[in-house]
């Protein structure tokens, strides 16, 4: 099983998506070098690097989109400091926001497959919807797991802590799919 | 921004310096797994000796872990205010709605603090005795093993390089995109809300179409020099194993029988 996952996995790169998927690693690990932009009426500030991620699930698609990620979160494992605030190293695996990391992982994977749903529309609605699902509720959700784990704390409590996050969430929402929209000629 | 684009790599002449890149991977994630043994302070006050006298060994000022340390602190601070708070047992300090300060509340963060404090440590004294380049092909040469069960090491390894070569230039692009939007009037930190906010798309946008440029034009430069996904190659930058490296594997065997045997105290 695991053989032929990775032989499919192989087999079916070709160099272009050696090229993308690497470029956009880059790109994620660039976008975490600017400080995130401070809103007044927003609780926390934007963090840019998150549009890297949302931007690969989208463009990238489901595939390489995940492989980019790993590669990623691989790097920042191995003590590179790429995440937002000069952060990276094995530490931040064993953190409270540890499992947001995770699901950055599991966000292009969600991503499109609410994008199939729809039958792969680029419609605004349906991006919209699958940046909903994919970029947010999966990303607290599976966030709320890793502060509950790490520390001790009841799983609805954390959960409902994501509050705080959802007005700077939407606005990362909003802002990638108009993006998107714009940039999916080119693609 | 220079200092961005060295990583976190300071040259030096140590012994650590000189080791061969996988034994430092080696060695950080043995730490990382060994690290799950401590239990009670005997084992935890191991692990921090262990850990100060390998930053010792590097010979790089203490200024240096202290900047490796800070950008972790709010997490290191948020996750032991956690753990304060909400965690019961042992004497009960304070008690108000749901919050609770209880002697094991405090105990189980002081561990946390110093199991946090050292994973950071050993991770900056890899990123700061080894370039970044060398990291990934360490962790690649490591990743040999894998292709028993055919995962495609040499693509992951290819993907690697090509991201780490790129950082750079995406860096000095979206300073450049980023310089010339200002010049038409963007404002990226200061102005009203709407502005800022909108001042993100002409910024990514065009970072966005460059990446995917750049990466059309490198497959097809690649693909122009014979370059072919799963066949054989050679290797230009190869890594060379020392009789001195042992040491590092001594180092850890020695640190895991400590663990092994006071973690029953």
């Amino acid at each position: 099983m695991l053989s032929k996952f990775y032989t499919n996995l192989g087999g079916f790169m070709t160099i272009k998506d050696v090229t993308y998927t690497a470029l956009f690693t880059a790109l994620i690990i660039v976008l975490g070098v600017f400080p995130p932009i401070s809103i007044a009426i927003l609780p926390v500030p934007l963090v840019i690097q998150n549009f890297g991620v949302l931007l690969a699930a989208m463009i990238l698609g489901p595939k390489r989109g995940t492989l980019s990620v790993f590669i990623f979160l691989v790097l920042v494992a191995l003590g590179l400091p790429f995440l937002t605030g000069g952060r990276g190293g094995f530490g931040v695996f064993f953190g409270a926001t540890s499992g947001y990391l995770i699901a950055w992982l599991g966000m292009p994977l969600v991503i499109g497959l609410v994008r199939r749903l729809f039958g792969q529309s680029d419609k605004w609605y349906a991006t919209f919807a699958s940046l909903i699902v994919g970029g947010i509720s999966f990303a607290d959700i599976i966030g709320s797991v890793g502060i509950s784990l790490v520390s001790s704390i009841p799983y609805f409590k954390a959960l409902s802590s994501n509050i705080v996050f959802l007005p700077g969430d939407l606005v990362k929402v909003v802002l990638t799919l108009i993006i998107y929209q714009r940039v999916k000629k080119h693609i | 921004m220079d200092r961005f684009l060295l990583g976190q790599y300071i040259y030096g002449n140590s012994y650590v310096h000189r080791l061969d890149p996988r034994a430092k991977l080696l060695g950080t994630f043995a730490f990382i797994i060994l690290i799950f043994l401590a239990n009670n302070f005997w084992t935890y006050g191991v692990i921090v000796l262990f850990t100060l006298f390998a930053a010792y060994m590097t010979k790089i000022s203490a200024k240096i872990y202290w900047q490796g340390l800070r950008p972790m602190l709010w997490l290191m601070i948020f996750t032991v205010t956690l753990q304060i708070l909400f965690t019961s047992g042992g004497d009960i300090y304070l008690k108000w709605g749901i919050i609770t300060i209880s002697q094991y509340g405090i105990i189980n963060s002081i561990f946390i603090l110093v199991r946090l404090s050292t994973i950071i440590f050993m991770s900056t004294i890899l990123t700061i005795t080894t370039p970044p380049m060398l990291i990934a092909d360490a962790f690649a040469s490591l990743l040999k093993p894998l292709k028993k069960v055919k995962f495609p090491v040499d693509q992951f390894s290819m993907i690697c390089s090509i991201a780490l070569r790129f950082v750079p230039t995406l860096m000095e692009t979206a300073t450049k995109i980023m310089n010339a939007q200002r010049a038409r009037g963007a404002s990226f930190n200061d102005g009203n809300i709407i502005k800022r906010i909108k001042s993100i798309i002409p910024m990514l946008i065009p970072l966005l179409i460059n990446s995917m440029k750049i990466a059309i034009d490198l497959a097809e430069s690649m693909t122009a020099r014979n370059y072919q996904l799963g066949e054989p190659r050679t290797q230009f930058r190869r890594l060379r194993w020392h009789k001195t490296d042992l040491y590092v594997l001594y180092y850890f065997a020695i640190l895991t029988l400590l663990l092994i045997v006071l973690r029953r105290f």
